[in-house]
């Protein structure tokens, strides 16, 4: 047994390190939170906007390296929900940043803040129009003969549309990440919006789609525990300095919720969770079926162990289903959001897919 | 004032939505519970009583191990939750319940519209109808005008191809050329922030 007179030493000595902490946490939220209570500037790699649809912008972030990658980056993310910040949150902890840093020329699309007047907004819209002139746009500007095409969760769903009936577009290889696909392994989305019971049209009727606050309680429903995780979290961590901005960043995102469509959320709830209508192949758009087997890319899916919007085998689904034969699944720890925007990204997703795309890529 | 508007209609609505809410939650309680709605519980009790007897060992890690614990204990009642709300007859509920809030919302707003519409023209001020009539005219006129201007590039394209044999690139879309970078993120126009 180990001498009591020690163990209470190393205890008392404990106790004046844990003392020591919670002055400096003490301190640093007097100076972070109280003083100077500013969120750090988000979204800072150099861009420029290179086209314009409605609400609907394209910005295009130069390569930051000597050495040029051949092909574009394109970034296709999620509708409403959020905003795509995220993608490019702080210097140091962007997937942007890492991108053009390695001689990608980066594409994002960004949907705008979505209100009642985008209610007609489709996937149709999107697939047959919005889609096929943004990367028409990408690869007048770029000049180059293709490009990469990333999808991220519900914008990987809008990927495989427009991949789907554009058997012959202009993309080289395709990245999903968290993309749902298996709409039945859709964990809690799945029961509740897949559930006879939620009332889609009269929502839609009454507010033109998803409204921002309601997105907001959505999303915090699924995760009741989150703010009490992530603000305890912050208390554990707040010794350290470069945490704050960090969670300064994150927590202004996370809180940062967008309306979504009405005719986009109905086709996401009528189709897809209380259909499952895009892996059966029976998902039609403008007449025409949305066959995933068309698509051909080489592809690399990757998703996240602890996510709960798109559980990784929503995600894996879509190996199964589609016509590549080059393909590379990855399921990496984290959540949803943090397994491309979170601290382990960086050496992790990021490098991977980097590498991953630079082998296909010559021209 | 429309029928429905009337006070005596309001007042009836009023006291049927209580009615219909209070027999929704009386149903609810009585639903049949979840699978182990205890399981969660047991687990967390299991936690703190796990966690005292090492609390007081005098352990140089009884902090670490206390975050972890709480942590821990986040993670277990996030779990319980999904638990329960991953259930049809939560699903079932939530569902009801969404409906009758979005029935109640619906008649509100055509209730108060007439007043709301009047006070508005009062003070000389746009509806929400009027404003959102507004944006969707303008959102159609800028993809008339991307339309417009795809046309454009596809008829150049034509006479180019018609005038010279070997295809030349494409100029970069007019907006690439004209439009500078905004500052950083809320550059939308006003007419496009919540």
């Amino acid at each position: 047994m180990a001498n009591p007179m020690m163990q209470a030493a190393e205890f008392m000595q404990a106790m004046q390190n844990e003392l020591h902490k919670n002055l400096t946490r003490w301190s640093n939220w007097m100076s972070d939170f109280i003083v100077s209570p500013a969120e750090p500037p988000m979204a800072q790699t150099p861009r420029d906007l290179v086209w314009k649809r409605g609400k609907i912008q394209l910005y295009r972030y130069p390569s930051q390296a000597a050495q040029r990658q051949p092909l574009p980056y394109v970034m296709v993310p999620w509708l409403g929900i959020s905003r795509p910040y995220i993608l490019d949150m702080l210097p140091g902890h962007s997937m942007i940043e890492y991108l053009v840093q390695q001689g990608h020329e980066v594409y994002l699309l960004d949907w705008g803040v979505i209100a009642e007047e985008d209610k007609n907004l489709g996937l149709e819209d999107i697939v047959f129009k919005i889609l096929p002139r943004a990367i028409d746009t990408i690869l007048a500007l770029s000049q180059a003969p293709a490009l990469n095409l990333n999808g991220f969760c519900l914008g990987g769903v809008i990927t495989n549309g427009y991949l789907s009936l554009h058997p012959d577009a202009p993309v080289r290889n395709y990245i999903a990440i968290v993309t749902p696909v298996d709409f039945e392994q859709g964990g809690l989305l799945k029961t509740w919006l897949g559930h006879a019971a939620f009332p889609t049209d009269l929502l839609v009727r009454q507010y033109g789609g998803i409204p921002t606050s309601l997105m907001g309680m959505g999303f915090k429903m699924l995760r009741p525990t989150g703010d009490a995780a992530s603000l305890s979290g912050l208390w554990f961590n707040m010794n350290k300095k470069d945490y704050i901005p960090i969670y300064k960043a994150m927590d202004r995102w996370a809180n940062d919720f967008v309306g979504m469509p009405g005719r986009f959320f109905s086709q996401i709830q009528h189709e897809l969770y209380a259909q499952n209508k895009m892996l059966k192949g029976e998902l039609m758009l403008q007449g025409r079926r949305v066959n995933l087997r068309n698509i051909q890319q080489p592809m690399f899916v990757a998703a996240a162990s602890k996510d709960h919007i798109v559980p990784p085998l929503a995600a894996k689904g879509l190996l199964g289903a589609v016509g590549s034969q080059d393909k590379q699944f990855m399921e990496l720890p984290g959540g949803h959001i943090s397994v491309f925007a979170g601290r382990q990204a960086h050496t992790m997703l990021w490098p991977a897919l980097h590498a991953w795309v630079v082998e296909r890529s010559a021209v | 004032m429309s029928p429905q508007a009337s006070p005596n209609n309001f007042t009836e609505f009023w006291q049927d939505f209580l009615r219909q809410s209070r027999s929704f939650w009386s149903h609810a309680a009585t639903a049949p519970q979840p699978p182990d709605p205890s399981h969660a519980w047991q687990q967390f009790v299991t936690m703190w009583t796990a966690f005292w007897p090492k609390a007081f060992t005098l352990s140089p890690d009884t902090i670490q191990t206390a975050q972890k614990l709480w942590m821990d204990q986040l993670e277990t009642i996030s779990q319980g939750f999904a638990k329960v709300m991953g259930t049809d007859t939560f699903a079932a509920m939530q569902g009801k319940f969404f409906e009758q809030q979005l029935s109640w919302q619906d008649h509100l707003t055509k209730t108060t519209q007439p007043q709301t519409d009047a006070a508005l023209r009062a003070l000389n001020l746009p509806s929400r109808n009027q404003m959102d009539r507004l944006f969707e005219r303008v959102v159609n006129i800028e993809e008339r005008l991307d339309d417009l201007e795809t046309d454009t590039r596809l008829i150049r394209r034509a006479l180019r191809h018609g005038n010279d044999a070997a295809p030349v690139a494409d100029p970069p879309p007019a907006r690439a050329r004209n439009h500078k970078a905004p500052e950083g993120e809320g550059a939308e126009s006003s007419c496009m922030t919540r």
